[in-house]
This record gives structure tokens, sequence and C-alpha cells, in this order.
């Protein structure tokens, strides 16, 4: 598939490249975040445990807190990048009045929306992922004891 | 033919930048848009190419412009329809892939005859050339009704020249130009027939071939119809110096 078909003709598909490497790496950061809160209060809860045989683990929203934030962020990044893209057959000159006269009626909002919209479900997706991952692993790793007893009380209370 | 019915338009609900034109333009014919700044040329042109809103209907061969037969119009504009950052070449290939009646031999000829350097970006180029590649590629696209609107501003006079001439060679005679200009002395030769707007509305319509019967240049026409009063500057200069001797007198 063609990618520079689906971005503005004057798009620099490399810096744009670069851009979505950065927001994935940041989202990706942003969401260890998860693991590192999940690391401390696991021994934590087998420490006090000792003495207060009842604890349970922390609710999984609570320790998820906003490491998938970064993800949104991303998302909601496209919406400007779209905007830019139009900007683009505006800036220097007006292209745009030749976007608009193509036989074509669907060029202009495939070149400026296609890639913001599909990048912003994907990090919409991979922040789906994440979270059905983080909520696996604090489901399956946490011994039972520790667990609230249903899994909507894991998740929310 | 190209016809527009009672075309009105309104900016911010009260500027009325065109007022019921009605116009008809046949194939083979070139027409000089003219008036004034503000007469409503550029708002003209636009709302044909369905680029602006407007009251009234436009129709080509009877048919309301739209994606159907929006090909069959092509758009040159001082403003520049190109994309800066590509070369003439470049733009070669995305017209041929978006108007099957490109052409690509008048497009070359063209470049030639103008030597135009085809690998560089447009924004290298000076306003001249970019000029004539952004009227090259309105006369390539193989569409029936050319609009230019002021495409000649920056280029020098004998650039204009060499360009109405080459027109008026490689024009085919089903091939329309209307052309909107303020360069009322260079254009005298080169249209059929010419329209005169005054303030969103047609104040004149005439062909030069009357005008040549009457002896009348497209200027003098134009003066006419503008009620242009030749002694305004005359009078008023009078009137300066006047007010000077007076001054002068007094002291």
């Amino acid at each position: 598939m063609k990618w520079n078909r689906y971005l503005p003709v004057e798009a620099n598909p490399t810096a744009l490249r670069r851009g979505f490497v950065a927001l994935t790496a940041f989202s990706l950061v942003c969401s260890l975040s998860f693991f590192n809160a999940y690391a401390r209060a696991l021994p934590g809860i087998e420490q006090i445990a000792a003495s207060f045989p009842d604890v349970q683990m922390p609710p999984f929203s609570l320790l998820l807190g906003p490491s998938l934030y970064g993800f949104w962020v991303s998302a909601l990044a496209m919406a400007p990048l779209a905007g830019y893209f139009w900007a683009l057959h505006t800036r220097l000159s007006h292209s745009v009045y030749l976007m608009r006269r193509l036989p074509n009626r669907w060029e202009l909002a495939r070149r400026c929306l296609t890639v913001p919209v599909l990048a912003a479900l994907f990090f919409l997706g991979l922040s789906l992922a994440l979270w059905l991952l983080d909520f696996a692993i604090y489901w399956n790793v946490t011994p039972d004891r520790f667990l609230p007893s249903s899994l909507w009380e894991a998740l929310w209370s | 033919m190209l016809q527009l019915n009672h075309v009105s338009k309104t900016y911010h609900l009260t500027t009325h930048a065109l007022h019921q034109v009605s116009l008809s333009v046949a194939p083979g014919e070139i027409v000089g848009l003219l008036g004034e700044n503000g007469a409503g040329k550029t708002t003209l042109l636009k709302c044909i190419l369905g680029l602006l809103s407007y009251q009234g209907s436009i129709t080509l061969d009877g048919v309301p412009i739209g994606r159907d037969n929006i090909a069959r119009l092509s758009f040159a504009t001082c403003e520049h329809s190109f994309f800066p950052t590509l070369t003439p070449q470049e733009h070669r290939v995305f017209y041929r892939e978006h108007f099957p009646t490109w052409r690509d031999q008048r497009f070359e000829a063209l470049m030639d005859f103008f030597r135009l350097p085809g690998n560089r970006p447009l924004r290298a180029m000076s306003v001249g050339q970019q000029n004539q590649v952004e009227v090259i590629l309105a006369l390539c696209q193989g569409a029936d009704y050319i609009l230019m609107d002021e495409p000649f501003a920056g280029n020098d006079v004998f650039n204009r020249e060499d360009f109405y001439k080459v027109l008026l060679g490689i024009l085919e005679p089903t091939e329309t130009v209307i052309l909107s200009t303020h360069l009322l002395t260079e254009i005298n030769h080169f249209v059929s027939r010419a329209v005169l707007l005054w303030d969103g509305q047609i104040v004149g319509d005439v062909s030069t071939a009357d005008l040549d019967e009457q002896g009348l240049t497209v200027l003098d026409y134009v003066k006419e119809k503008y009620h242009y009063q030749p002694d305004r500057v005359s009078s008023a200069l009078s009137q300066l110096s006047g007010e000077e001797d007076d001054l002068c007198g007094n002291r």
C-alpha cells in the first residue's frame, strides 16, 4: 500500500513516521507506571498480611492510575494533526482550490483524515490491549487471598 | 455553454459581492472579465468553480456544476493553486492521475517554450515562473473552460505578450477562456468579448468585434462604462496648484 496516497501531497512522511514512533514510545513509557505501582503494591501487601490477614490488594483502577493517559493524549493529538494536514493546503499557496475541484470528491478528506483517524484508532486500540494485559497480570499474578471477591470489585472498588 | 442565472453572493450577511449576475459563455469564446478591485471578478470565478456558496444557478451545458463535470473547468489564479514543494514534473504526475484529459504534449511544449525547470520545486522559482506554471497547468488539464484570475500579476510585459500569443496559438476552437484582469490595454487583441463588472453587477458586455467597428478599444469601453472623467486629474491638479498659489499670495 502506498501510504503517500493517504497523506497530503506536501506532507513529510519521514517526519510523520518519527512523530508517530515518538508518541508510541511516550505512551508505552507512561504505561510502565502500572507495572511500577503493581511491583510496589504486591510485596507491601504480603508484608502487611502478616499482621492483618484480611488485607486486600488495592483495586486495579487505583494501580492503573494515569498509565494509559499517554495513549489517550496521543489519540487526541491526531485532531490537531488533521487540522495541520488541512492547513498544508493553504500554506504558501492555495492548493486547496485544486484539491476541492478534483473529480474525486473524497480526495482532500482522504488525504487529511485517513492517517489521523487510523493513528487515533491505533492508540486507542493499544490502550485497550494494555488495559486487558494489565488486568490479566493483576488478576492472575496476585495471590487469590489478596484479590477482591468479584471481578467487578477488582476493577472498580 | 456555461450559464449563470441570477447569481448572487453575500459576505458577512451585508456585503453584496455579486448581485443577480446572469451570463452565458459559449464554447470557444475568450472572455475578458474586467472591473476595478472589489468589483466581484474573483468572487464570480470562485462561485463558478464551486469554491464559494452562492444564490442562483450555474450550469454547464444545462447541468449544475458538480463532481461529474468539474473537470471540464480549470483554474489559474494569482493566489496560486499548485503545491509549492512539488516540481512541475511532480505536478504533471498528480494532474495525470486525477484528470484523464490531461494534455501531456502541450505541457511539454509549454514548459520548453518558457524554459521552465521541470525538476525544481515551485517555491524555488521566481513569481513570474510560478505564474507561468500555474497557467500551464490550467491549460494542460484538458478542461473546456479555463478560468484565469489575474494570472500574470508579477510577470513582465514581454512575458505576458508571449503568453497571449501562445494562448491564441494553442487553444482549440472549443476551448473557452475567462480571463479576469486589470491589464486592459494588453488584452485588446486577445479577448473576443469583454464583460464589465461594477459593484457586483454586470454593467457591460460587448464583443471586441463590435468595439472595433466603433473604433473603440476595451480601455475606451471600460472608461465609458465607468463614467471616467478625463479632465478629473487636470482639474484636481489645477485646484491643487490654485490652492498653492493662494497660499503663496497670502504669504
